[in-house]
């Protein structure tokens, strides 16, 4: 199927699991209504819960299903639906409480009824799961706490807001109904187990070793793996995995990395990375022989999207240049003919990240090769400052509007550059890069 | 660009959502909550209709019902002094007697946990209850 055609058939998919839960509200048999407020703000929780289970659909990562859009737009995405859903069940929390504060009864749980507790306390929980996930950093909780929390206190939510319909009943005590909200709670439990044991099991069955942690230039170091027992793994260059390292992959302690070597050698994976994080700053410590888990490819940055593009412009900072690297020694193993250019921006000459391949590169490929230095040594004849309009103006490759752009690096350099490119008239469907450090 | 698309389609489901919460809505046989006030029968002692409200606000009886459109306006009180006498409504607060049949599992489980309640407190619910006219 066609990337377009598949995109929208998954909103529908979409649109309809979310929909689901209302049309039956709509179709079978229902109470006798009971004002329009109170049905309307019913029918809103129904709403947002129905949003809120898809939410665990979303993150458990079908590569079908996210293929056509990218993974990374579907997490960005799963952000904004929460808080959309979660405005459903505010709003119908708050229609009541407004209209008809009486039917809520008591706050003490010791003497209001199980439900409405139970409500109460899911509406608490889905609070805390959105404050925690827009404001992790500011709040200083480690990722890979935050990731094991985000979880069980979203799990727990949905399992207190299901407690709360199913025990108010109105909606539910048909028998046909009853077996529809069981098998809709029963797909989230098969989510779970799909997410949370089939997929690390299957990880587990294609283990990889450690063969060699070189450093890199800028504090940068790459890590080489080969495959234990299994071919390997087929990808397209600029896409990434989440690497699991020193941890099982049923602890979810991974990580997301983009690949840096040629996509023509799926027995041997390079993942250049940068101390940059906790995490980060322990893959200088990582030894040979030791055992990694991969979960992927994932990703929709790669060049091989783009088969009839006239020219590629790569537009990278600081380690940042690892997927385009990837894509610029595929591109040279695959003998790449099409005219490329790379601007990359750099603190320092020498903190340049695969500086010396990249010369090595313009004898095999049609490279523009632009460096841009913030620090230029005192002789440096060449790009310096930030990239920028003008910066840009003079590199970019006749029809400047038939290439295909790919950036990464800081985001403050990715949006700069986004809008210099908009403002030389080169079409924002053609910019592409990867959304990542959501939270 | 993708972002831009990431925006559209999760402010549609928003919206498709509550239009569809909004259909509901509306399609659900619109009632008005009987707005006029309950009248008070002059033949009930009124310290025994004021005990007996004090104690349906207690036990958060506004939870599953609702009078003069205040509370759960699922199962409306209005007028039901005028439809049960004192023997049915005492069967309808406790889920005794022929009622335990008619109300849902769910239902008569929280009712019989009102046999807890103090004999003049339950004889002050009925008299409330009976306070209820059309």
């Amino acid at each position: 199927m066609r990337p377009l055609a598949s995109a929208v058939l998954w909103v529908l998919i979409y649109l309809l699991l979310v929909a689901a839960p209302l049309l039956v509200l709509l179709l079978g048999p229902v109470p006798p209504g009971a004002g329009f407020w109170w049905d309307f703000s019913m029918a809103l929780g129904f709403a947002g819960m129905a949003m809120m289970g898809v939410q665990f659909a979303l993150t458990a990562r079908f590569r079908h299903a996210t293929a056509p859009f990218g993974i990374d737009i579907i997490y960005f995405f799963h952000r904004y639906a929460a808080i959309i859903a979660f405005v459903l069940l505010l709003a119908h929390f708050l229609i009541i409480r407004i209209d008809n504060p009486q039917a809520l009864g008591t706050l003490n749980p010791l003497d209001a009824p199980w439900p409405m507790s139970a409500g109460r306390v899911a509406m608490l929980l889905f609070a805390v799961v959105i404050v925690t996930s827009l404001w992790r950093k500011p709040l200083r909780i480690d990722y890979d706490h935050w990731r094991i929390g985000h979880a069980v206190l979203a799990t727990l939510a949905v399992l207190a807001a299901v407690g709360h319909i199913a025990g108010i009943g109105y909606y539910t005590e048909a028998p046909w109904k009853r077996v529809l909200w069981s098998t809709y709670t029963l797909l989230w439990v098969l989510l779970i187990v799909h997410v949370r044991l089939y997929k690390p099991w299957a990880m587990r069955r294609r283990p990889w070793r450690v063969a060699e942690v070189r450093p890199e230039r800028g504090n940068a170091w790459t890590l080489t793996l080969d495959p234990v027992g299994h071919a390997g793994l087929r990808f397209a260059p600029g896409q990434f995995v989440w690497l699991t390292l020193r941890a099982s992959p049923y602890q979810v302690k991974e990580h997301p990395f983009s690949f840096s070597s040629s996509a023509e050698d799926t027995a041997q994976l390079k993942f250049t990375i940068k101390e940059l994080g906790d995490f980060t700053r322990t893959i200088r410590t990582v030894q040979p022989g030791e055992t990694a888990y991969l979960d992927g490819p994932y990703g929709v940055f790669s060049t091989d999207r783009h088969p009839r593009a006239r020219s590629f412009v790569f537009i990278a900072g600081g380690v940042g240049i690892a997927p385009i690297m990837s894509m610029l020694r595929t591109a040279a193993d695959r003998g790449e003919r099409r005219p490329l250019t790379l601007v990359y921006a750099n603190k320092r000459w020498d903190d340049i990240i695969f500086r010396e391949e990249l010369e090595q590169l313009r004898e095999r490929l049609d490279l523009d090769l632009v460096h841009v230095l913030e620090e230029p040594p005192p002789d440096w004849g060449g790009e310096r400052g930030h990239i920028d309009e003008a910066l840009l103006a003079r590199h970019l490759p006749a029809g400047r509007d038939a290439s295909e752009y790919f950036m990464c690096g800081p985001r403050p350099m990715t949006d700069a550059a986004q809008h210099a490119l908009h403002a030389l008239g080169v079409p924002l469907a053609r910019v592409h890069f990867e959304l990542f450090d959501m939270v | 660009m993708r972002e831009f698309w990431v925006r559209i389609v999760a402010a549609l489901t928003g919206v498709l959502v509550t239009l569809l919460a909004l259909t509901f809505a509306w399609v659900q046989t619109p009632r008005s909550p009987t707005e006029a006030a309950a009248v008070e029968a002059a033949a009930l002692p009124a310290a025994l209709v004021e005990a007996g409200r004090a104690v349906y606000e207690a036990e958060g009886c506004a939870g599953c019902h609702a009078i003069a459109g205040e509370g759960n306006p699922r199962l409306p009180l209005d007028g039901i002094g005028s439809r049960r006498d004192a023997a049915a409504l005492r069967d309808w607060i406790l889920a005794t007697g022929a009622v335990e049949a008619d109300l849902g599992t769910r239902a008569a489980r929280v009712k019989q946990g009102y046999r807890a309640l103090s004999n003049d407190e339950l004889e002050a619910l009925v008299v409330y209850m009976q306070s209820l006219r059309d």
